[in-house]
């Protein structure tokens, strides 16, 4: 078996092995629950009885949402909506692992994880970094 | 009320970027600094915000004929999202004047491939929605095989770090490299492209996010504008005469590099 004939077949492989691309349902529900609480979020937010002044609070820390110290319910759901809408795409990274285990592609299923790694790596560093709230 | 404004801010950019190819980001943070007056940093953690709710509005209504390659945006995206982390990080370090600076040399960039992408031959344009198989077939072609890995990957950590640092999608460049170098057929590579953008915006909207960059009255409103203005966009392509918006957005770029460069000059 000469190296061209297995370089062939690989690229064969890799073409017809498409993504399948019909999303999971929970990609759809984190999706629809994210944009769910930032309207309403941002409803409450403006129905407030002391108007904001543009442009508003920043969103609010991890600290924050799990330790409420504000009765601004407006805003943690707003936060929190933010938060789960930019989990999407890690999301959608998760769901191509899945696809990948099941159809066993390894190569492509390590790659996908080496992506989640250096995206959760992106988070953590921020407890390393100034200026940043916790 | 300013929560309107931005909601048709974000809903014109939006119908831009669905008719121009365009990830918003561009758009969005001048949008941002020069008429609502934002700091850039929170400019740009917002368009970040934007740039997902676009990634997530066009996977929503991918076509079935016109996917893009799952895999090869996972492979680029192992030296865009390190870029990403790498840009963002870069963005609390960096003064803000040094950031307008860079944001309007990018928007004359491009400006710039605009110009070039209208001037090339027709038959390698995505085509809207009249019915051309063959066309849809020639840009979508299956039997291909991406090519020049080393320069693919090198300028895909340099669109990352680009897009953490501006809040840009960076489509304009990985669109071109993706092509041009990688040798994969256009259409294949604008959707994947598509792909890439919200997994490189997710890289960097924590560190945004974590520094207080984003603040929710401004992020959503825009965001929600620019997934309806995706839809309208794409409900407008068969339409619009898109070489007129090209050059109208040609000189808005322009523009507004003019504008970011006084600004950071603080005139």
């Amino acid at each position: 078996m000469s190296i061209k004939n297995i370089t062939t077949g690989l690229n064969s492989i890799y073409k017809t092995c498409r993504f399948n691309r019909n999303f999971p349902s929970i990609l759809c529900i984190v999706a629809f629950l994210a944009i769910g609480l930032m309207v309403f979020g941002l409803a409450a937010g403006l129905l407030q009885p002391v108007p904001y002044s543009f442009p508003g609070p920043s969103t609010l820390s991890i600290s924050q949402i799990v330790r409420p110290v504000t009765s601004n319910v407006g805003l943690v759901m707003m936060s929190v909506g933010i938060i789960l809408f930019a989990l999407f795409p890690s999301l959608r990274v998760l769901s191509g692992i899945n696809q990948f285990r099941h159809n066993h592609e390894i190569i492509n299923l390590i790659i996908a994880v080496i992506v989640l790694i250096e995206l959760t790596a992106g988070v953590l560093l921020i407890f390393v970094m100034k200026g940043v709230r916790t | 009320m300013i929560i309107l404004e931005l909601l048709i801010v974000g809903t014109l950019i939006g119908s831009f970027s669905a008719l121009l190819g365009l990830g918003g980001g561009i758009l969005m943070v001048p949008a941002l600094t020069l008429i609502f007056h934002l700091p850039i940093r929170t400019a740009v953690g917002t368009s970040l915000v934007g740039i997902i709710a676009a990634s997530a509005g066009s996977a929503f209504m991918e076509k079935k004929d016109r996917e893009g390659d799952f895999r090869l945006a996972l492979r680029l995206e192992v030296a865009t999202t390190a870029g990403a982390v790498l840009g963002s990080v870069l963005a609390g370090y960096v003064s803000e004047k040094m950031i307008e600076i860079t944001f309007a040399f990018v928007a004359l960039f491009t400006a710039i491939y605009m110009i070039y992408k209208s001037s090339r031959p027709k038959h390698l344009s995505i085509p809207d929605d009249t019915g051309d198989q063959n066309a849809v077939e020639s840009l979508f072609y299956q039997n291909y095989q991406p090519r020049h890995w080393l320069a693919g990957l090198s300028m895909a950590s340099v669109t990352g770090a680009i897009s953490g640092l501006l809040g840009v999608s960076g489509g304009f460049i990985k669109v071109p490299v993706m092509y041009s170098i990688m040798e994969v057929p256009l259409g294949i590579a604008t959707t994947t492209s598509s792909i890439m953008v919200g997994i490189t915006a997710a890289a960097s909207v924590f560190i945004y996010y974590m520094r207080g960059d984003i603040h929710p009255l401004v992020a959503i409103p825009i965001s929600i504008g620019v997934f309806s203005g995706a839809l309208v966009g794409n409900f407008l392509l068969p339409h619009a005469r898109v070489t007129w918006l090209r050059a109208g957005l040609v000189g808005l770029l322009m523009l507004m590099c003019g504008q970011m460069i006084m600004k950071a000059a603080g005139a």
